[in-house]
């Protein structure tokens, strides 16, 4: 028997002697890479099965979700299915209770009732609801923030480490030492980070103080921070709330490409119609933590419901 | 982008652990100086005493400027180090390295026992419930023993007979080996995730770090920093009357926190300047002034000033307004030699 | 046994008095700035220094000299909120808690410069038992036994009882106390809708520096040496009692604040039974612990709601 935080622990292990192994072009850790993946094929051998499978296709299963607070019902019986590799995009009034969706299903909150199933790095499905807020990011779903929250007082580059913090392996004690197991790993994840860096275009920020910097560029290092760890899906709150004409267009190309580049799924809530109908693979319309419409852009376009609940009666969105 | 010429001693005097071996060999100096007899005896045992404190503020440093924490238990954990060492090596008989563990272990225990209730709940619960410990550490141990006092003349350390000299090195070695400690775990996978956690609660947690675990790390190295300044001050000290002495009593807890304010909650040497001016200014020199000496508590009054215009103004410290100057001096150097 | 009980109850009177008045001061500050107040004891002890001085130089009873006294603790805090607070610059809440640590550095260095450092500072209760010739207690036969209640206790009861009744109306009934409700659920809204929010934290301020002297008269006027930190141990019972009961209601603390005195007399009682009899040096460490395992268990407080925080 073995863990899942055990497993990513391994995995990792052997993604940091593959990357070594690339960079110092040394066969030695080669070597210790089929190491270290056989034991990580063992262990993922031997994770006990959830007893929990997904459709074909599916990567995150959201069934008759319920966010009470006191009296106030933000969701209410949602259920909707997201594709792997799609860009989703969730639509609503305001106050529809999307963001409340989003932090239920990344465990900020804790749903009232409903079921969360996710298909995980591993091929494992797992529980949402029964990890921890902080241990979603080894799940492989990462997410950025509505109220851009970059850290302040970290360069750019430490920024996007500290979203690579799960990345490391090494404990306390090889931390307080600097042995070399964590020179290696810093080496390793700084490495990843310059070429996020690069994919977003953000080399030149490298090492400024995210504290000034322009809001567009605080919105990319949060996109970019999701794309420290492998996301299986990203999340992302309003990636264009705040954004001109031009940089909302530069960022539904770069949506796409990173979903091509790092071929992982895409859930985003947003308010900018245009951009939704224009990347979104599947749209799920909602209104008042009820489920309005669901499917192509187009289908969502046509539905009654939604126009009424734009318009507050019939008309065209 | 120019690149900058190469400047092997800057990029040296970058270097941590050249910056601690630097402190180190100076103030091993000093006391070589004064065994000498060039220096006077009571300079330098201001000197080793003011590094004490030092040791107890650099774990805060971790607690306030990384993790954005603020405890006001401090003085009680001094007082857990010091009866530990007391207890150890006087009552039992036991060697230096007994009491360094039991302290460890006695402080950790603590540590996670107060942090992981008074951490549960919102951090600024911290002060409150760590101030309360204090108190009752503090009236705890006045029952317990009313004074304290070391013979060192059987204790060795590693085969060497402890004595003022020795103790004084004790503290200088200790203090250069935590700092050390520190500058690394600052600079490493850790003290990011706490400048994280201390920036937005909301952003750590998604990108994997539990705020507890931190959190709670970080109260409970700060609280091991201060049990191990508790033990140190019963080597270097030897003897404390605890209903007399102010060193367990909240006052003590606001200087530690007064000296990191003041030189610079991010910065460890900030810190050790911090230490320097509210209690090295006081014992080196301002002891000598009669007027100081007639009114202790002015001192503590102007610590209070400072600690209130820094948070004011100056959320850096010392160790802002040093970055600033120097950068202002550079600038200036620069326009001059283009000019 | 019955009455020697209640007799150790009506010995905690007073602290129980003077704990729900720091109390509700500290929870006043932390609801409408959002901080902790380290320097309520101070303050407090500053003021009662006023009232000590004047009895003590130049013979003004305590009943007339609290007044100037509470005007110090109404100066001071304003002080603090208008001076310091309201010109630091983008100060969050760890730095208020700071700022207020500094202050008490700052008061416990200026009383000694101001007063001297005497070795004892005559006081006197409001109403001085020995000046009119009567017995300090009131003595109540009861369950076979005496009932013993100081009448100082009683007049600080009496005072306790009329000064945080009429708080607690004016925060239900009046306009203050409404401006003060929607400041302390959100300062920035409560703004937006008119409220002039410099004002109600400027007068929480006053009114904390106020009640925090009250409370120090009223604990110095019961024997207790008066000294720059004697009201530290009450404050920190405060600030548990506020943690007991729980920071999000005003009666919460209060609440606390009449249990933590009341559980440590009870811890102290048991030392009459001869099997706990070297319990009384581990009182606090009890009651302590005890309010550990209450916050463990609801870590919102006996009597608070738990917050849910929007991300």
């Amino acid at each position: 028997m073995s863990s899942y935080s055990q497993v990513e622990r391994l995995r990792r292990r052997v993604e940091l002697y593959e990357e070594l192994a690339v960079l110092e072009n040394a066969e030695k850790y080669g070597k210790k890479a089929r190491g270290a993946r056989q034991k990580l094929e063992n262990a993922r051998a031997a994770l006990p099965s959830t007893g929990l499978t997904l459709p074909e296709g599916v990567v995150l299963d959201v069934q008759g979700l319920c966010m009470y607070f006191g009296g106030v019902k933000a969701v209410d019986g949602l259920t909707f299915q997201v594709k792997k590799g799609e860009i989703f995009g969730l639509i609503g009034p305001n106050g529809a209770g999307k963001t409340t969706v989003f932090n239920c299903i990344t465990q900020f909150y804790k749903p009232t009732a409903g079921t969360l199933h996710f298909e995980n790095k591993s091929g494992q499905v797992v529980d949402l609801n029964r990890e921890k807020v902080h241990d979603v990011i080894l799940q492989g779903i990462v997410r950025n923030f509505q109220n851009v929250e970059v850290i302040r007082e970290l360069s750019v580059l430490d920024n996007l480490l500290v979203a690579g913090h799960r990345q490391y392996t090494s404990n306390l004690v090889q931390q307080a030492l600097h042995l070399p197991i964590l020179r290696k790993e810093e080496r390793a994840v700084r490495e990843r980070a310059m070429k996020v860096l690069d994919f977003m275009g953000l080399t030149a920020y490298r090492d400024w103080y995210a504290f000034g910097l322009p809001y567009g560029v605080l919105k990319k290092i949060e996109i970019a921070r999701t794309l420290m760890c492998e996301p299986q899906l990203i999340i992302l709150d309003e990636p264009a709330a705040g954004l001109n004409d031009t940089e909302t267009a530069e960022l539904s190309r770069l949506i796409r490409r990173i979903r091509e580049e790092y071929r992982c799924t895409i859930l985003l809530v947003e308010h900018d119609m245009g951009l939704v109908m224009d990347i979104c693979d599947t749209v799920c319309a909602i209104s008042f933590g009820k489920l309005l419409a669901i499917g192509t852009p187009e289908q969502v376009q046509a539905d009654k419901d939604v126009q009424a609940a734009y318009l507050g009666g019939d008309g065209e969105v | 982008m120019t690149t900058q010429k190469k400047n092997p001693v800057r990029d040296l005097m970058r270097n941590p652990l050249a910056q601690i071996l630097l402190f180190t060999a100076v103030m091993a100096l000093l006391q070589i100086l004064s065994s000498a007899g060039l220096i006077s005896s009571s300079f330098v045992y201001a000197l080793g005493n003011t590094m004490i404190y030092a040791v107890i503020a650099i774990g805060f440093c971790l607690l306030l400027g990384y993790s954005g924490l603020a405890s006001l238990g401090t003085a009680g954990f001094i007082g857990l180090g010091a009866y530990a060492a007391f207890y150890v090596i006087q009552e039992f008989g036991l060697p230096y390295t007994v009491a360094f563990l039991v302290t460890l272990a006695v402080s950790i225990v603590i540590g996670v026992v107060v942090g992981f209730i008074s951490l549960r709940i919102e951090g600024i619960y911290l002060a409150i419930l760590t101030l309360g410990l204090a108190e009752i550490i503090r009236n705890l141990l006045m029952v317990i023993k009313s004074t304290v006092k070391i013979d060192l003349s059987n204790v060795k350390l590693f085969g060497i007979q402890i004595g003022d000299r020795e103790a004084y090195f004790l503290v200088l070695v200790t203090l250069a080996v935590l700092m050390w400690l520190l500058s690394n775990l600052i600079n490493s996978p850790t003290g990011r995730a706490m400048l994280a956690m201390k920036n937005s609660t909301s952003a750590a947690q998604a990108m994997g770090i539990s705020l507890m675990k931190y959190r709670l790390l970080a109260f409970v190295i700060s609280t091991v920093f201060a049990a191990i300044g508790g033990l140190l001050y019963m080597m270097f000290v030897r003897n404390m009357t605890t209903a007399t002495s102010t060193l367990l009593t909240l006052s003590t807890s606001l200087n530690i926190l007064g000296a990191v304010i003041i030189g610079g909650a991010k910065s460890p040497w900030g810190t050790t300047f911090g230490v320097f001016i509210i209690y090295g200014i006081q014992s080196m020199f301002l002891s000598k002034i009669p007027f100081f000496v007639k009114n202790p508590a002015f001192i503590t009054m102007v610590t209070g000033v400072l600690i209130i215009l820094v948070v004011m103004f100056f959320p850096g410290g010392f160790a802002q307004i040093f970055a600033q100057f120097t950068g202002w001096v550079r600038a200036k150097l620069r326009k001059g030699a283009a000019a | 046994m019955a009455a020697a009980f209640l007799s150790t109850l009506c010995g905690t009177l007073l602290s129980v008095c003077i704990t729900a008045m720091a109390a509700f001061a500290v929870t006043l500050i932390f609801k409408t700035s959002t901080t902790t107040n380290f320097a309520q004891g101070s303050i407090a002890a500053l003021g009662c220094y006023v009232t000590a001085e004047l009895f003590g130089a130049y013979g003004v009873p305590v009943f007339i000299g609290v007044i100037p006294g509470v005007i110090v603790g109404v100066l001071a805090g304003l002080f603090v909120d208008i001076v310091i607070f309201r010109n630091g610059r983008n100060v969050n809440a760890v730095g208020k808690q700071i700022i207020t640590m500094g202050l008490v550095s700052i008061i416990f260095g200026a009383i000694p410069l101001i007063f001297g450092n005497p070795e004892s500072i005559p006081f006197e209760p409001f109403f001085n038992p020995q000046k009119a010739g009567v017995s300090p207690n009131f003595i109540i036969p009861a369950f076979g036994g005496e009932i013993v209640v100081t009448k100082h206790s009683l007049i600080c009861l009496a005072i306790t009882v009329v000064v945080l009744g009429a708080l607690f109306l004016l925060l239900k009934y009046s306009k203050w106390g409404l401006g003060v409700r929607a400041t302390a659920s959100n300062e920035f809204t409560a703004e937006l809708m008119g409220i002039n929010t410099h004002v109600i934290t400027a007068v929480s301020w006053g009114i904390a520096g106020a009640l925090g002297v009250l409370a120090a008269v009223m604990y110095a006027g019961g024997g207790t040496k008066i000294s720059t930190s004697f009201m530290t141990t009450v404050q920190v019972n405060a600030f548990l009692a506020g943690i007991l009961g729980g920071f999000s209601t005003f009666h919460g603390p209060v609440i606390g604040a009449v249990c933590i005195p009341v559980a440590a007399s009870c811890v102290g009682f048991l030392a009459n039974f001869p099997a706990f009899s070297g319990i009384s040096r581990w009182n606090m460490v009890i009651v302590y612990v005890l309010m550990l395992i209450v916050i463990l268990i609801r870590p919102q407080g006996l009597v608070g709601k738990p917050v849910a925080k929007k991300v």
